[in-house]
C-alpha cells in the first residue's frame, strides 16, 4: 500500500512537472511566435483573442508567478482559450469533441497488443527455437514500421485496392453521432483500419520484450522445480514462468505506452480520424500553441493514469512490491 | 625494490603483546535503512551493523573474526578499511585515530591496510587482464617507478605468491584462471601496497576444500615474513582453531567473546559460541551433544534489549533482557561477555548447569588411520 | 523497442559478463541474423555519405515526366512535379542517418553521464536525478516532441536532434543507472577502491568497460527511435519540409495525395528504408542481448527438440510403471547390508554437447541406493556431482545429454521402471510421487510471485486430483508442522520467510506425497552453521519417521559423514572412491579421499596437521590422461599417466567392503610394493 502511495505521489509530481513545463515551453522559446500568430490572422481576431495570446506567450504585464497562478486557475477550470485552428471555437470544445475518439480507439488497441503481444511472446520464449520463434524477426519488422507509412500501406490495400474499408474518418456521414446502433456499428466499422494499424505496430515491442524475459524465467531454478514435480506443462509456462516473465514488461509499461500513443498519434492523421492525434496535427499546422499544449497536457494526464493501472496490476502481480 | 625490504622482519611476537598496529576502539555502525519516508515521531529507522565494538590486531599475528551472516563481522573490516565512516568510536592506525573517509588520507590509509575479498571471481574487472589490474595496483603504490619497475614490481609479487612463471599469468583474463589462483593474485594485489595491516574477509570460503589450505598458508608465511597483522574473517570456527592467534566472536554486532583461538574453540564460555561449536559438522568429535536451538539471528533494525542473544539462549535469565553484560576475563586474554560468568548465585547455578550441557562439546574421537603413519 | 530494453534492464543483473568487449564482436559476428544487421546497417551509413554524389538527378529538380512509374530513368519513378524519387531517397538517408546517429550520440552522452553519475554516487543526487529521469520517462515523448518542434518551426537536423535528445535522454539513463548501481556493488570496484584507486579512475577503468554492451543497445534503440520520430515529424510537416530526409518525402508524397493517386513508389521506398533500417538495428541489438543476458541462448522447455535431445534415444526394455495403491509398506530401518535396492543407478554418462565436442561431466557412474539409505555424494567444483542430481531427475537441459546409462527405480511393491526410457506422461507422473528433490538455494527454487501453501497445493493438486479443498488444506498444514513451520506461514511468500524457514519450505514440498527418494543437492550450503545444523538434524529426523532414501550431496565432507550411511567421492566426473561412511572416515582409501580429509579444520581433540591438497580441480573440458587426480596425487607413479583405474573392490578386515578407482588397489605385486613405499 505504501509502495502504491509513493508511486500515486510520484505521478502526481511528474503530471505537475507536465503542466508547468506546459507553461514554460511558449516562455523560453526563441523568436516570437505570439506576433507571428497574430500576424496569420491579419487582425481578424478579436482584442480577447489577442490578449490571451499574449497572456500564453507570457507577454503580460503581471508578475511570473502571478502567471503561473493565472495559468493553473485555467488548468483546473479547463479554460484554455479559443483555437486558432477551429477559430471561433473554444480549445475546451475541440478536444471535447475529439477526445473520446482517441481514448475508445487507443485504449482498446494498447490493450489488445499488450494481451496479443505478451501471448505470443510467451509462446515464443516457451518454445524458443522452434517455428514460433520466427516471429520474432517478423515482428521486429514490423515494429520497426513508422506507424503512418504502415496505415498508408493498409489504406493503399484494404480501402483503395480492395476497397473493404472507408478510406478515412470515423463515421459514416450519412450516420448522427450518439448512441444509436447505425452510428455504433459504423464508428466500429470506420475504427478497424486504424485499429489493426495500430495493433500490428505496437505488437512487436511487446512480444520481443515478454519472449526475452520468458527465455530467462524459463532456466530459474522455480521453474525447473516446478518440472520437477510433475505439474502439468499449462501450470508451469501459466504459474510459474509467464507470470514472472510479465513482471517487467508491466514496470516498463510507461515506455512502451508513450511509443504506442505517439504513434496512434500519427496513425489517425493518416485516416484522417476524428480524434486527438488529428487535431493536434491541424492544430500543429496552423501553430494553434493553446490547443496543442491542452493535447500535450491531456495526453500526458491519460498516460499517467495508464500508469498508475499498470502499477496496480503489478502490485497486484508481484507480492514483494506489496510489503511496506 | 620496496616490495622486499620489509621480508627482513622475521620477527614473532614473544612474551607481553607489543603494541597493536589497527585497533577498533568502541566501534559502532549504523546503516540508514533506506525507502519508505520517516515516519512522523520516530527516528529514522538504522540497521545496527556493529555496535561498539573493540578490536586489536598486533604484527606478525592472525585475528580471527568468527561470526554468521550478518554478525556485522564484513563491516568491522570495512570499517578498519575505511570504506564506509563510522557512527561512532574510532579506528587507530598505531595509536593515532583515523579517519580517512576520501582524497590523499584514504589512500594513505589504504597503503598500510589492505582488505582481501571472499569471492575471487568477483573481484576482478572481466574486462582487464591480470597484468592491467596488478598494474593499476602497482601505479598507485608504486607511484615513483616507471613501466619497467612496475612488471618488475608485478613479477615480484607473482612470484611471492608462488605463481610462476610470472609471465604465465598476466596476459590472462580472470575467467581463465581457477578460484584458487586468483584468490592468490588478489592477494598479490593487496601485498602491492606493502601493507602493516591485512584484513582478509572469508578469503577461502568461496574455495574448493581441497585448495582451501594452500591460500591459508600463503596468507601465513606473508604475515609472518612482513611482520604485519592480519585479521582473519570467516565464518569457520574451527579454521580460526588451526589458522588464528586469536579469536574473537561476533553476534549480531556485537563482540560476544574473544580470547585465544584454543581456548575460545575448546572452552567455549559463551552459549552463543558453544552454540556455534556444536553445530559445525566435524566428524572428529564422538558423540557431542547437540544443543536445542530454533531461533534465528534477531533483527538489526530493532535488535533485543539486554544480551542480543537471550531470546535464543537456554541459560537466559532476568539481566540478559535487561542489562548488556559486561566483560568477564574467564583466563588471562579470554574473555566473554554473558552475564553467566557474573559472580552471584543465580549465575553460578546457571553456570553450573551450562558447563553440564557443554562438557563433551569438542571430545575428539579416534583419528583417521593416516596412511603416513601406522 | 522501449519494452525490449526495459526487459534487458532486468536481465542485466543476471548478467554473466565475463567476456570483454573484445569478444562482443567476435559474438556478434558469430550469429549470421546480427551479421545481416550489421551489413545492411552499413550499407545504409556508406549510402548516407556518399548519397549525393551518385545521385542521378537533384532531388528538387524538376521535370516534364511528373507522376511516372519506376522506369530505367527514373529507377525509383517521379513525384507530382517530376522530381526523381530515388534521387529523394540518396539524399534523404543522409538527412535520416544523420538525424538517427547524431540524436543517438547526443542521447548516448547524456544517459551515460546522468545514468553513471547517479548510480556511482549514490545519494541525494542520486534520488534527484533519477527522479528527473522517471519523470521524463513517463511523459509521452511524441507529443512533447511536437510541441518542441512546433515552437521551432523550419528547424534543420540540428533542432531535431536537440529536440529528440532532449526527450529521449532518461530512457538510457535508467537502464545505465541500474547498471551502475548493480556493477558498484561487484567486488572488483570494492577492490578497487580499496586499493585506493581514485574515483574518476574507477569509472573510466571498471564501471564503463563493463558497460560497453549495455551503452551499445542503448545507442542503437536510440538510432531507430530517432530515426522514427524524424520521420514522424517530417511527416506532419513539423520540420523543414525542403530538406529532403525520408520523412519529408513521404510528407510531400501526403501532402500530394499520392495514394489516391496510386503512385506507390513515391511512399514505398522510404517507409521501407526506415523499416529496414529499424529491423537491421534490432538485430544487432538482439545480438547485444544474448551477449548480455546468455540465457537467450537457450532453447526453450516446451519444445519437442528440447524433450527429445535430453536423453539419447535408445531400445529399451519397457517396464510398465504403475502408480502405487494405497499406503506405503511400513519401512524397516535400514541397515548396512541391506539388499532392498530402490534406485540402481548403472554405468550414466552424462554429456554436455558443443557441436562435435562432447564434454562428460558425468562419466560411467553407478551406485545403489537401497531403501531407507542416505547415500553421500562428496565433489568439488566440476566433480560433476550436480549434473549427476539433475540426471537421475533427467531435470539436466540441453546441451547436457544423457548418452549411456540406466536408472532402474523398484517401487515399494516391487516393480522396476527405468527412469530414462519413461515417456514425458509416465516421467510426470514418477516426478515427485517416487523421486522429489530439494535445490541449493531456496531462494531462488521458490517461485517469488507464489504462496508457500500454494506451492505445495499445487503438486497436491497435479498428482492427487481426488483430493477435496479441505483435504488440501489439511496436509498443507501437517506439512509445515512436521518441517517445524507455523500453520500461518502457509499464507507467506517466499520473500517474507527467512533463509532457514524458505530451506524448510523446500523440504516441506519435497515431502507432500510422501516420495520414496528425495535427492538433495547442496540443500545447506547458502546457510549458516546454525541453520545448516537445524535443517539436517529435521531432515534425519523425518527420515527416520517417514522411511524415504536419501541422494545428499554436497562439497562439505565433514558433514557428509556425520549424516550419510554410505558416502561416494566423485573427482572428475567419476566416483573415485565408495564406502560406508564411518568405515571412509576411518580409513580412506583413494589418495583425493585422504587429501580431502586432511583438509578439514577439526574441533574435536587435539589439533592435528593439515595436509590438504596441491593443485586445483581438474576442468572437465581438459581431463588429465589416465587417472585424472594424477597431476595433484603424492604417491602418483608411471601408470597413473596411462592405465585409466576402474573402481577396485577391497576387503580389509577391519572394515566393511568399500570401492576405490586407483592403481594402488589394481591386482598385482608392483602395485602392493608402491603402496609399501608411500608408507
Amino acid at each position: 500500500m505504501r509502495t502504491l502511495l509513493r508511486k500515486f505521489g510520484f505521478y502526481v509530481l511528474t503530471a505537475w512537472v507536465a503542466i508547468s513545463l506546459n507553461f514554460l515551453i511558449p516562455r523560453i522559446m526563441p523568436g516570437d511566435p505570439a506576433d507571428n500568430l497574430i500576424n496569420q490572422f491579419h487582425g481578424k481576431l478579436s482584442p480577447s483573442a489577442v490578449k490571451a495570446l499574449r497572456v500564453l506567450f507570457g507577454q503580460s504585464d503581471t508578475s511570473l508567478w502571478q502567471q503561473y497562478l493565472n495559468y493553473w486557475h485555467s488548468v483546473f477550470t479547463g479554460d484554455f482559450g479559443i483555437s486558432y485552428a477551429y477559430y471561433p471555437s473554444s480549445v475546451g470544445t475541440v478536444i471535447g469533441q475529439s477526445m473520446y475518439w482517441t481514448l475508445i480507439l487507443i485504449t482498446s488497441c494498447t490493450v489488445i497488443g499488450f494481451v496479443v503481444g505478451t501471448g505470443l511472446g510467451m509462446l515464443a520464449g516457451w518454445k524458443r527455437g522452434s517455428w514460433v520463434d520466427s516471429l520474432v524477426p517478423v515482428t521486429t519488422f514490423l515494429s520497426s514500421i513508422p506507424y503512418f507509412w504502415f496505415a498508408i500501406i493498409i489504406v493503399l490495400v484494404f480501402a483503395i485496392t480492395l476497397n473493404w474499408f472507408p478510406l478515412s474518418g470515423g463515421y459514416s456521414v450519412d450516420q448522427t453521432i450518439g448512441f444509436n446502433s447505425g452510428f455504433i456499428a459504423s464508428a466500429l466499422y470506420y475504427a478497424v483500419l486504424p485499429a489493426v494499424t495500430i495493433v500490428i505496430t505496437s505488437l512487436g515491442g511487446w512480444l520481443i520484450g515478454m519472449r526475452n524475459m520468458m527465455v530467462t524465467t524459463l532456466s530459474e531454478d522455480y521453474v525447473r522445480l516446478a518440472e520437477a514435480k510433475g505439474l502439468s506443462r499449462r501450470r508451469i509456462m501459466y504459474s510459474y514462468a509467464a507470470r514472472n516473465a510479465m513482471l517487467p514488461s508491466l514496470s516498463g509499461f510507461a515506455m512502451s505506452l508513450g511509443f504506442v500513443i505517439g504513434g496512434s498519434i500519427v496513425t489517425e492523421v493518416v485516416f484522417n480520424y476524428p480524434g486527438l492525434g488529428t487535431v493536434l496535427f491541424k492544430a500543429a499546422q496552423a501553430a494553434d500553441y493553446p490547443l496543442m499544449s491542452a493535447i500535450f497536457l491531456l495526453i500526458t494526464i491519460l498516460v499517467l493514469v495508464a500508469n498508475l493501472l499498470a502499477d496496480i496490476a503489478y502490485a497486484f502481480l508481484d507480492p514483494r512490491t506489496r510489503e511496506s | 625494490m620496496s616490495v622486499q625490504q620489509t621480508t627482513d622482519g622475521q620477527a614473532r611476537p614473544t612474551g607481553q603483546d607489543p603494541e597493536p598496529v589497527l585497533e577498533a576502539v568502541n566501534v559502532t555502525k549504523h546503516f540508514p535503512v533506506r525507502g519508505g519516508l520517516p515516519r512522523r515521531g520516530s527516528a529514522r529507522r538504522v540497521v545496527h551493523a556493529v555496535e561498539n565494538v573493540s578490536l586489536k590486531l598486533y604484527p606478525g599475528r592472525i585475528t580471527a573474526l568468527v561470526g554468521e551472516s550478518g554478525s556485522g563481522k564484513s563491516t568491522l573490516a570495512r570499517l578498519l578499511a575505511q570504506l564506509y565512516p563510522l557512527t561512532s568510536g574510532e579506528v587507530r592506525l598505531h595509536g593515532v585515530p583515523v579517519v580517512a573517509p576520501r582524497g590523499r588520507a584514504f589512500r594513505e590509509h589504504v597503503s598500510r591496510v589492505q582488505l582481501i575479498l571472499q569471492d575471487p571471481f568477483g573481484s576482478f574487472n572481466p574486462v582487464a587482464t591480470i597484468a592491467s589490474t596488478l598494474r593499476r595496483a602497482a601505479a598507485i603504490h608504486h607511484a615513483d617507478t616507471d613501466k619497467a619497475g612496475r612488471s618488475a614490481v608485478i613479477d615480484d609479487l607473482l612470484t611471492q605468491i608462488n605463481l610462476v612463471p610470472p609471465r604465465q599469468f598476466t596476459d590472462k583474463f580472470p575467467h581463465e584462471l581457477s578460484g584458487g589462483q586468483l584468490q592468490r593474485i588478489s592477494i598479490a594485489r593487496a601485498l602491492a601496497a606493502d601493507p602493516e595491516v591485512f584484513l582478509a574477509d572469508e578469503p577461502v570460503s568461496s574455495l574448493d576444500v581441497s585448495i582451501r589450505l594452500g591460500v591459508l598458508n600463503l596468507l601465513r608465511r606473508l604475515t609472518q615474513e612482513r611482520n604485519a597483522a592480519m585479521l582473519y574473517v570467516t565464518h569457520d570456527i574451527a579454521s580460526a582453531r588451526y589458522f588464528a592467534v586469536d579469536t574473537t566472536v561476533m553476534y549480531a554486532g556485537e563482540v560476544v567473546e574473544t580470547g585465544p583461538s584454543e581456548a575460545v574453540t575448546q572452552h567455549a564460555a559463551h552459549p552463543y559460541t558453544q552454540l556455534l561449536i556444536a553445530s559445525a559438522p566435524d566428524p572428529s568429535r564422538g558423540g557431542a551433544p547437540r544443543i536445542r536451538d530454533i531461533g534465528q539471528p534477531p533483527s538489526l533494525i530493532n535488535p533485543p534489549t539486554g544480551c542480543r542473544f537471550h531470546p535464543r539462549c537456554p541459560f537466559a535469565m532476568d539481566r540478559c533482557r535487561a542489562d548488556v553484560p559486561t566483560s568477564f576475563e574467564l583466563s588471562p586474554g579470554h574473555t566473554a561477555r554473558c552475564w553467566l560468568y557474573a559472580d552471584d548465585q543465580e549465575a553460578r547455578a546457571k553456570r553450573a548447569e551450562n558447563a553440564r550441557t557443554v562438557a563433551d562439546l569438542t571430545t575428539g574421537r579416534p583419528a583417521p588411520a593416516d596412511p603416513t603413519d601406522s | 523497442m522501449a519494452i525490449r530494453s526495459a526487459a534487458l534492464a532486468e536481465a542485466e543483473t543476471t548478467a554473466d559478463l565475463v567476456d570483454g568487449p573484445s569478444r562482443l564482436w567476435r559474438r556478434l559476428l558469430h550469429s549470421p541474423l546480427t551479421c545481416a544487421g550489421l551489413i545492411v546497417t552499413l550499407v545504409f551509413l556508406v549510402l548516407a555519405v556518399i548519397g549525393p554524389w551518385i545521385a542521378p538527378y537533384d532531388p528538387s529538380t524538376v521535370s516534364n515526366s511528373a507522376t511516372a512509374a519506376p522506369s530505367f530513368a527514373h529507377w525509383l519513378g517521379t513525384t507530382q512535379n517530376g522530381q526523381d524519387v530515388f534521387s529523394q531517397m540518396l539524399y534523404g538517408a543522409r538527412a535520416s542517418m544523420l538525424v538517427g546517429f547524431g540524436s543517438a550520440v547526443v542521447t548516448t552522452v547524456l544517459s551515460v553521464l546522468v545514468g553513471v553519475t547517479a548510480g556511482y554516487l549514490g545519494g541525494t543526487g542520486d534520488e534527484l536525478l533519477s527522479l528527473l529521469a522517471n519523470v521524463f520517462l513517463v511523459l509521452p515523448s511524441l507529443p512533447l516532441t511536437i510541441i518542441l518542434a512546433a515552437y521551432l518551426p523550419h528547424s534543420g537536423s540540428l533542432g531535431v536532434i536537440l529536440v529528440i535528445s532532449v526527450t529521449g535522454w532518461a530512457w538510457g539513463a535508467r537502464v545505465l543507472r541500474a547498471q551502475t548501481l548493480s556493477l558498484r556493488k561487484r567486488d572488483f570496484v570494492e577492490a578497487a577502491r580499496a586499493t585506493g584507486e581514485k574515483t574518476s579512475r574507477i569509472i573510466r577503468k571498471d564501471i564503463l568497460p563493463n558497460q560497453v554492451a549495455v551503452i551499445a543497445a542503448s545507442f542503437l534503440g536510440t538510432v531507430t527511435a530517432a530515426i522514427l520520430t524524424q520521420a514522424s515529424l517530417a511527416f506532419l510537416g513539423l520540420t523543414d519540409v525542403t530538406q529532403w530526409s525520408w520523412g519529408t518525402i513521404l510528407y510531400w508524397a501526403q501532402v500530394s495525395s499520392a495514394l489516391l493517386t496510386g503512385a506507390w513508389w513515391w511512399f514505398i521506398p522510404a517507409g521501407l528504408a526506415i523499416a529496414l533500417v529499424g529491423t537491421a538495428l534490432s538485430l544487432v541489438n538482439f545480438g547485444i542481448d544474448e551477449f548480455i543476458n546468455p540465457r537467450l541462448r537457450q532453447a526453450g522447455i516446451g519444445t519437442k527438440k528440447a524433450q527429445r535431445a535430453q536423453v539419447r534415444r535408445r531400445w529399451t526394455r519397457r517396464v510398465k510403471y504403475r502408480r502405487p495403491t494405497g499406503a506405503r509398506p511400513a519401512t524397516v530401518p535400514f541397515t548396512v547390508d541391506s539388499t532392498d535396492v530402490v534406485l540402481d543407478v548403472r554405468n550414466l554418462r552424462v554429456e554436455y554437447v558443443n557441436g562435435t565436442a562432447r564434454t562428460p561431466a558425468v562419466n560411467d557412474v553407478s551406485f545403489t541406493l537401497r531403501r531407507g539409505e542416505v547415500l553421500g555424494i562428496a565433489g568439488e567444483s566440476g566433480s560433476g556431482k550436480s549434473t549427476l542430481a539433475y540426471a537421475i531427475t533427467r531435470l539436466h537441459k540441453p546441451p547436457a545429454e544423457i548418452s549411456q546409462g540406466e536408472i532402474v527405480y523398484t517401487g515399494p511393491d516391487g516393480s522396476a521402471v527405468d527412469v530414462l526410457s519413461m515417456p514425458d506422461e509416465q516421467l510426470r507422473g514418477f516426478r515427485w510421487e517416487e523421486l522429489s528433490i530439494v535445490f541449493q538455494s531456496a531462494m531462488h527454487a521458490l517461485n517469488p510471485i507464489m504462496r508457500v501453501g500454494e506451492q505445495i497445493e499445487d503438486v497436491i493438486r497435479a498428482h492427487r486430483p481426488g483430493l477435496s479443498v479441505q483435504q488440501r488444506a489439511a496436509r498443507i498444514v501437517e506439512l509445515l508442522g512436521i518441517v517445524g513451520i507455523p500453520a500461518d506461514r502457509a499464507g507467506s511468500y517466499p520473500h517474507e520467510l527467512s533463509g532457514g524457514m524458505r530451506q524448510r519450505a523446500m523440504i516441506a514440498i519435497g515431502l507432500a506425497l510422501d516420495p520414496e527418494i528425495i535427492v538433495m543437492d547442496e540443500p545447506t550450503t547458502a546457510l549458516d552453521v546454525v541453520i545448516q545444523r537445524q535443517i539436517v538434524e529435521k531432515i534425519m529426523e523425518l527420515k527416520d519417521k517417514l522411511g524415504f532414501s536419501v541422494i545428499f550431496i554436497t562439497h562439505d565432507l565433514s558433514l557428509l559423514i556425520e549424516l550419510s550411511d554410505t558416502i561416494a567421492v566423485m573427482y572428475g566426473g567419476k566416483i573415485v572412491e565408495m564406502a560406508a561412511a564411518d568405515d571412509f572416515y576411518q580409513r580412506p582409501r583413494h589418495p583425493y579421499s585422504r587429501g580431502l580429509l586432511a583438509s578439514f579444520p577439526t574441533l574435536g581433540g587435539p589439533k592435528r596437521e593439515l595436509t590438504g591438497i596441491v593443485g586445483s580441480p581438474p576442468d572437465l573440458r581438459r581431463l588429465p590422461t589416465g587417472c585424472s587426480f594424477r597431476p595433484r596425487c603424492p604417491v602418483a607413479f608411471d601408470d597413473c599417466s596411462t592405465v585409466e583405474p576402474a573402481l577396485y573392490q577391497l576387503h580389509a578386515p577391519d572394515s566393511g567392503p568399500s570401492e576405490a578407482a586407483c592403481l594402488l588397489y589394481a591386482e598385482g605385486a608392483q602395485q602392493e610394493l608402491a603402496m609399501g613405499e608411500v608408507k
